[in-house]
């Protein structure tokens, strides 16, 4: 590394933090999250652990350090550490602000050092809030600064190498998929089996480890051990008795720190320079019109356009990796209580496809479409061809979650007349969860494009879409419920409490989907 | 019988904030001409066209398009085509799935307009590429599959914003034809273009816009004569002397 590397990085971190920090303030709905985020995580979190921080504090300053509690918080500098690192490294769809002109202005090396600096930086801001106050209510606990002190030099070595580690792995991760030359398709499937393994193995592995006092203890797993003799050297000024095994973890860390920066900078290096780009098309695809099922109108054959296009690039659907992460979770819950495959199946198929219906295609409906307005504004007389469309899309994969595994799985462990009532109801609710996705979208429209899950496009807002999530779980709970009482047995106030829902799904899905057609009729460039 | 014009703006004005984009623009371009819009970087001809084809809002006035005010998206789309500066199309699609989803965006379906669009792709050296993905395309191709779908509905006012751009010598020829034709047609084609010889060679009336305002119109050669005794000889030699600055971002290709 030359020193004009080191220049040439940090002047395009500074470039970067600076163009960062003018689109947040630019952005009044970026600065009012970036506001809240950190009140709420900043100030409010670490107040959820006052006692517990404050007593840490006493403890550091009362002679017998608790070294336990010290290994748990330097675990946790730790792992904040290796995600961000990996997430930062993984996450390069856009290669800074100005990036091909970086590219080929200064030497790669720069380049990633510029970067790395800059994402690190913007990574772990958040963290300094809560990581102020958290060290502050140490100081408080123990009456002194020194146990403040202490840990913050004890954590932050460890936050560092925990950050250049990750990175070097995220950038592995990355390099591998390069050379895999891997789909789109097979590298979310390789993402899903990985994170299915991650939840799974937590929920089995948790109760083994904590079950019963006879196993392991949870420590054994973690690095634990290894980092409370790392404490016990840090907090010998406080009378801890410092363990051989700390200095040798002490140093470990912070080597860790330059060999893996040199990994990095060899590993991005490489990545920068590197033409073979994203082998996720397949560029030699035939053309295909639209199945008969989907042939009869414009609305349906423009539903086939957005179903081809998303099998073909599974990027467009990134931002359902949400409903996935709930899937998985209850997949989790499967292997503890397989039961729950019967007993509740059928029902979250059902919420699932509801919540698919919407969230696949009418989130966002124009946001999605930001570069092709032009065409779509001068194209169609209205634009509720286009969002019945995305409508159509949507209850086609939410239809096949909903009704592919619902019913089989109804079949096998419901009585018929239940089985019944809930085939009836799904495509009500699938039909009405993706004209309330419509009014979501068309409240909260986003035409900035972002990245999440190493996408950059115009994703749907954040709030609007856990708001929807949630929304549609507790509405077609109800509607499950609703359905399951009647098959028990009648009566007027059932009857008078289907009205009300019937008529919540209509307000919400057809006023949804009405609101959306008004409102993106009277779109312009000038509302982008 | 008086026969109304294609385009006709009055007043036509866009404020962005305290910035003059167009100012009281009174634009008047007959039915089946080549009408060449021309003006230096910033002049407002990409606003002026968002503004005739319904894309943003006029601050003041009111522009008619094919009889039809400008601000009427309902009649206004069965009317006119669009080539923007960025051609507007999927990288996920192949260029003939882009075009029938064109087709289906104006409740029309593909077969009714396969045989123009497919003569046009032909026309253009398109035809043996419309099975391949967009996202596999040159430039050139992603701006002659933009073309047809502007034109292959058959609308009576096509806005073409640079549409030579990323075209090969030949492809670029074969376009300008297709341009003439189209006005033969009784198609009006409002150009906007920084290529002024081609301007000059198909364009039967030429507007100049320079800081939002009309400063010249009229057939090219008659904007070249009245520069003439300046000495000037050809179309860019009047635009320069009509915009006033020949340092401008204005660059021939």
């Amino acid at each position: 590394m030359r020193r004009s590397d080191l220049r040439d990085g940090a002047v395009l971190a500074r470039t970067e933090l600076r163009a960062q920090i003018r689109r947040i303030a630019g952005n009044r709905r970026q600065l009012i999250g970036v506001v809240v985020g950190v009140l709420s995580f900043g100030l409010f979190f670490p107040l959820t652990f006052l006692s517990q921080v404050l007593a840490f504090g006493a403890g550091l300053a009362g002679g017998d350090p608790p070294l336990a509690r010290f290994g748990t918080v330097l675990v946790s500098a730790l792992t904040i550490g290796l995600y961000f690192g990996a997430a930062t490294a993984i996450n390069q769809t856009r290669v800074g602000a100005i990036g091909p002109l970086v590219r080929t202005s200064i030497p790669p090396e720069g380049v990633v050092i510029g970067r790395v600096t800059s994402e690190t930086l913007q990574a772990t801001a958040f963290a300094v809030v809560p990581g102020v106050v958290l060290l502050v209510m140490v100081a408080a606990g123990a009456g002194t600064p020194l146990p403040a002190l202490l840990v913050l030099a004890a954590s932050l070595p460890l936050l560092v190498a925990g950050l250049v580690v990750g990175r070097t792995i995220g950038a592995t991760v990355r390099y591998l998929g390069l050379l895999s030359r891997l789909s789109a398709w097979a590298k979310a499937v390789v993402l899903v089996v990985l994170a299915g393994t991650v939840f799974v193995g937590f929920q089995t592995a948790i109760p083994a480890v904590m079950g019963d006092g006879d196993g392991p203890a949870l420590s054994a797993l973690l690095p634990g051990q290894p980092l409370q003799a790392y404490a016990s050297v840090v907090s010998a000024p406080l009378g801890a008795t410092p363990r051989p095994l700390g200095v040798v973890v002490a140093a470990v860390t912070l080597a860790a720190i330059p060999v893996g920066l040199a990994a990095t900078l060899r590993i991005e290096s490489a990545l920068l320079f590197d033409d073979r780009g994203d082998q996720s098309g397949d560029q030699q695809t035939t053309s295909r019109s639209a199945p008969r099922v989907l042939a009869a109108t414009p609305s349906t054959r423009i539903a086939w356009r957005y179903l081809l296009r998303t099998r073909r690039n599974p990027k467009l659907v990134s931002h359902l990796s949400m409903v996935l992460f709930g899937g998985l979770a209850f997949v989790g819950s499967l292997v503890t209580q397989p039961d729950l495959l019967t007993d509740l199946g059928p029902g979250a198929a059902v919420v699932a496809g509801s919540v698919l219906a919407g969230a696949t295609f009418c989130l966002n409906p124009m946001g999605d479409d930001r570069e092709q307005l032009p065409l779509l504004l001068t194209s169609t007389a209205s634009t509720r061809h286009l969002l019945r469309g995305r409508v159509v899309g949507g209850l086609v994969v939410g239809g096949i979650v909903a009704v592919g595994v619902g019913l089989p799985l109804g079949l096998v462990s419901d009585p018929p007349l239940r089985v019944l009532g809930r085939t009836l109801l799904t495509p009500v609710v699938l039909l009405a969860a993706a004209g309330t996705a419509l009014g979501v979208g068309a409240v909260v429209p986003k035409f900035e494009r972002s990245e999440y899950m190493n996408v950059e496009r115009a994703h749907p807002s954040t709030l609007g879409t856990l708001t929807y999530f949630f929304g549609t779980l507790v509405v077609v709970g109800v509607g499950l419920a609703l359905v399951w009482l009647s098959v028990d047995g009648g009566g007027p106030l059932l009857v008078g409490a289907w009205i009300v829902y019937l008529a919540v799904l209509a307000t919400t899905g057809v006023g949804g989907y009405y609101y959306a057609v008004r409102k993106f009729d009277r779109l312009t460039l000038d509302d982008v | 019988m008086t026969v109304s014009p294609a385009i006709a703006t009055d007043g036509l004005s866009k404020r962005y904030g305290s910035t003059t984009a167009v100012a009281e623009l009174d634009l008047t371009v007959p039915t089946g001409v080549v009408y060449g819009f021309l003006g230096p970087n910033g002049a407002g001809k990409t606003t002026t066209m968002r503004m005739l084809t319904g894309l943003v809002e006029p601050s003041d006035g009111t522009a008619t398009v094919a009889g039809v005010p400008s601000d009427d998206r309902r009649q206004l789309v069965d009317r006119i085509g669009l080539l923007p500066e960025e051609p507007p199309l999927y990288e996920e699609l192949t260029g003939r799935e882009q075009l029938a989803f064109a087709a289906d965006l104006r409740s029309v379906p593909f077969e009714q307009v396969a045989d123009r669009a497919l003569g046009l792709c032909e026309r253009l050296g398109l035809r043996e590429d419309l099975d391949r993905r967009v996202d596999g395309y040159s430039k050139g191709m992603r701006q002659k599959t933009a073309f047809v779908q502007a034109v292959q509905h058959d609308p009576g006012v096509v806005f073409l914003d640079e549409p030579t751009s990323g075209l090969d010598p030949r492809a670029a020829k074969t376009l300008r034809e297709l341009i003439v034709e189209l006005a033969a047609e009784d198609t009006t084609v409002f150009l906007s273009t920084h290529i002024l010889p081609v301007v000059e060679e198909i364009a039967d009336e030429v507007g100049v816009l320079h800081d939002g305002r009309l400063v010249a119109e009229g057939p090219p050669g008659e904007l070249i004569g009245s520069v003439e005794a300046e000495g000037s000889a050809d179309l860019e030699d009047a635009f320069l002397a009509l915009t006033g600055d020949a340092s401008e971002a204005y660059a021939t290709e």
